[in-house]
């Protein structure tokens, strides 16, 4: 009877007065990654187990874990692999029963199950990775990321904070795809040499199928949310052009928000933006990788960073303005889907301006008395379009 | 001045603003090779003795103190020496002395720094921690460098810094983990709320990002990264030659690894765990 009412209690205070929120994870070794070049590398990873069905995939990175602050957190966490592992809550300064270092607190065995338990105190962008034998199993892919919202909700990168419509998280990490072909052998573990260098787990052509990109309305703040789980320095450049104000680190606001368009992201560091651009865009954010030891560039990745007129993500084949036909022998018909009129001016090839006109929203025709030859249009937000003009 | 004895009061108090007080200390520059977890490698020490021993030494003065420094050069070779935060070099040629003064007028930590290249290369430094006696504080001068490399400085051998840099011994205070487990310079122990002060200094040949488990610092000081002061993290790059003091105020009792996010650091020739970690113990 006593036990019963002690498991009353603790049930009762730790379900009364707090939001749990709870997620399942699993681990397993035995994660399959294609290369742009078409073959195969092994990686070990967590991925969701969510019950009933917990499915058997892993994923680079891993699921990301998103609390509210004030949250009690419960992850419940299988190893589903023949090795040892734990899931270490970089940044959330968790009890050390759960913060997932084998020689402070436990090590979770094969085939056995933990459940870590911990509050989140703080809104911000923390990370998780596996802490036995680190430097082996990070590199083999076994890191995520955690997003803590403030108690509100999403939209505010902290209470009181700044707001945003858009979000993104960019988790720079590497492989040494020598230590991913052979795993049991990778050699001393200073030797690592990163030479696959990935943004949210893709790298170079990956990152350019138009599924990676950023994009937000113009004039609209986007939350970026860098973080490094590297090994070497990371340098994430923005167009120079838009507005950055670096507003956290680490899960903490900064004291003073700053204005750059540079960051430096060191290992196990995290940075959250706001970003936005009062000009449509289509470009990159560059992301420059180096080698901590002798300031040596290992490798670039390319994010594409896109600023339309409209809420949702445009990819550039879907342009707000269309126009039709090209070549074009006398009218042409323009089609602005955006939710303005736009200003656009007729560029010759030597970039000089012909004429400028208004193009209203919706289908409009357009009469362009020019000579043959090439030319572009180029709205109020800079964006372009070439066309043709014959026959005159 | 027409009373004897106002102008007798006046020239005692005047006496004793210039009386600054003065602490007096020698240094013994000497480079020899050690044995640490599981390599040996050549290191050049700044200490208080003539050991053979790998840690550079830690002073303490008061605020307003003048330290005054004498440093004896027990190497074969002439050695170079500078303040962080200071760009005039301090010359000692082998087998003789120097003597040098500072007074330290701001709170904070304060390195001499080795500047010639087998100094530079090989660690040679101490810390001077300033007005900070009443507080628990700790010390972590991090090093690293290539063993068999070094032994090549420290021969002679080796005169310019390599195009690929590859170091394979990464200690705290002179000692890789584990062996550095016994450091009580820097091993963190306290009580929860206490204010803890962590001087961090990268002696080494590259940047360290150094991460804490179980709590958030405050950065109160970095001399190449000041637009920093103030932050709180719980990972912090600590460039070349900078001088970092965190705060800590442990908020719940625990025991909690520090350690070098470049985890190829975190290795004593190529083991893990070892190398640039160690530990925070937290009582209630």
């Amino acid at each position: 009877m006593k036990q019963l009412i002690i498991f009353i209690g603790l049930s009762f205070s730790w379900g009364y007065a707090q939001n749990v929120q709870e997620y399942w994870l699993q681990s397993r070794m035995n994660g399959v990654y294609e290369l742009p070049t078409g073959s195969n590398v092994q990686f070990w990873g967590y991925g969701d187990n969510t019950p009933p069905n917990p499915g058997n995939k892993i994923f680079l990175p891993g699921p990301t874990l998103r609390f509210k602050e004030g949250d009690s957190a419960i992850v419940h966490f299988q190893n589903n692999s023949p090795e040892m592992h734990t899931i270490h809550f970089h940044g959330l300064d968790v009890p050390t029963a759960y913060d997932g270092v084998p020689h402070t607190s436990v090590q979770i065995l094969p085939n056995a199950t933990f459940d870590y338990k911990f509050k989140c105190a703080h809104a911000g962008t923390f990370l998780y990775h596996c802490h036995v034998l680190t430097p082996l199993h990070l590199a083999m892919g076994m890191y995520g990321m955690v997003i803590v919202d403030p108690a509100a909700g999403t939209g505010t990168l902290f209470e009181n904070g700044p707001a945003y419509q858009y979000e993104y998280p960019l988790l720079a990490s590497e492989f040494d795809l020598d230590w991913n072909t052979n795993p049991l052998s990778p050699g001393p573990f200073q030797l690592f040499e990163a030479n696959y260098l990935m943004i949210n787990g893709k790298s170079g052509a990956q990152l350019l199928d138009g599924t990676h990109d950023l994009y937000a309305q113009i004039n609209t703040p986007m939350a970026i949310r860098l973080a490094n789980i590297g090994y070497g320095k990371v340098t994430f450049s923005l167009p120079a052009s838009v507005q950055v104000a670096v507003v956290a680190s680490d899960g903490r606001p900064l004291p003073l928000a700053f204005s750059t368009s540079q960051i430096e992201v060191y290992p196990g560091e995290r940075y959250d933006l706001i970003v936005s651009s009062a000009f449509v865009l289509s470009d990159f954010i560059e992301v420059v990788y180096e080698d901590l030891r002798d300031q040596q560039i290992m490798g670039t990745n390319q994010v594409p960073f896109n600023i339309g007129l409209l809420s949702t993500h445009q990819l550039p084949s879907e342009s707000y303005l269309t126009l039709a036909p090209n070549p074009v022998q006398d009218i042409l018909h323009l089609n602005n889907a955006a939710e303005q009129p736009l200003q656009v001016r007729c560029l010759n090839a030597q970039g000089q301006t012909l004429v400028e006109f208004e193009i209203p929203v919706g289908v409009s025709n357009q009469v362009l008395a020019v000579p043959s030859g090439l030319y572009f249009l180029q709205d109020q937000f800079g964006q372009r379009l070439k066309f043709v003009k014959v026959g005159l | 001045m027409t009373n004897p004895l106002r102008f007798f009061s006046f020239i005692l108090s005047f006496t004793a603003v210039l009386q600054v007080s003065a602490l007096s200390d020698t240094l013994y520059i000497q480079t020899n090779t050690f044995s640490l977890a599981t390599a040996v490698l050549a290191k050049t020490t700044l200490r208080k003795d003539t050991l053979a021993a790998p840690q550079n030494a830690n002073l303490e003065v008061s605020l307003n103190e003048t330290l005054v420094l004498t440093l004896v050069n027990q190497d074969t070779i002439e050695h170079y020496f500078s303040w962080h935060d200071q760009s005039a070099n301090i010359w000692v040629n082998p087998g003789q002395a120097v003597t040098l003064s500072r007074t330290f007028n701001s709170f904070g930590s304060y390195a001499l720094l080795a500047t010639d290249f087998m100094g530079q290369r090989l660690g040679a430094s101490c810390t001077v921690l300033v007005g900070q006696a009443n507080y628990k504080r700790f010390v972590w001068n991090l090093w690293e460098n290539n063993a068999n490399e070094s032994l090549q400085i420290a021969a002679q051998n080796q005169t310019t810094i390599p195009s690929q840099y590859r170091p394979d011994v990464f200690t705290i205070n002179g000692l890789d983990y584990p062996l550095n487990m016994n450091d009580t310079l820097g091993m963190v122990q306290g009580l929860v709320h206490d204010s803890i002060y962590i001087t961090v200094l990268n002696a080494g040949n590259m940047l360290h990002p150094i991460h804490f488990h179980g709590y958030h610092v405050q950065v109160v000081q970095s001399y190449l990264a000041p637009n920093k002061v103030n932050w709180k993290k719980d990972s912090f790059p600590v460039q070349q030659k900078d001088v970092v003091v965190f705060l800590l105020i442990p908020d719940k009792p625990g025991q909690y690894p520090v350690h070098d996010h470049n985890l190829t650091a975190n290795t004593s020739a190529g083991g893990y765990p070892g190398g640039m970690m160690t530990m925070i113990e937290i009582s209630q």
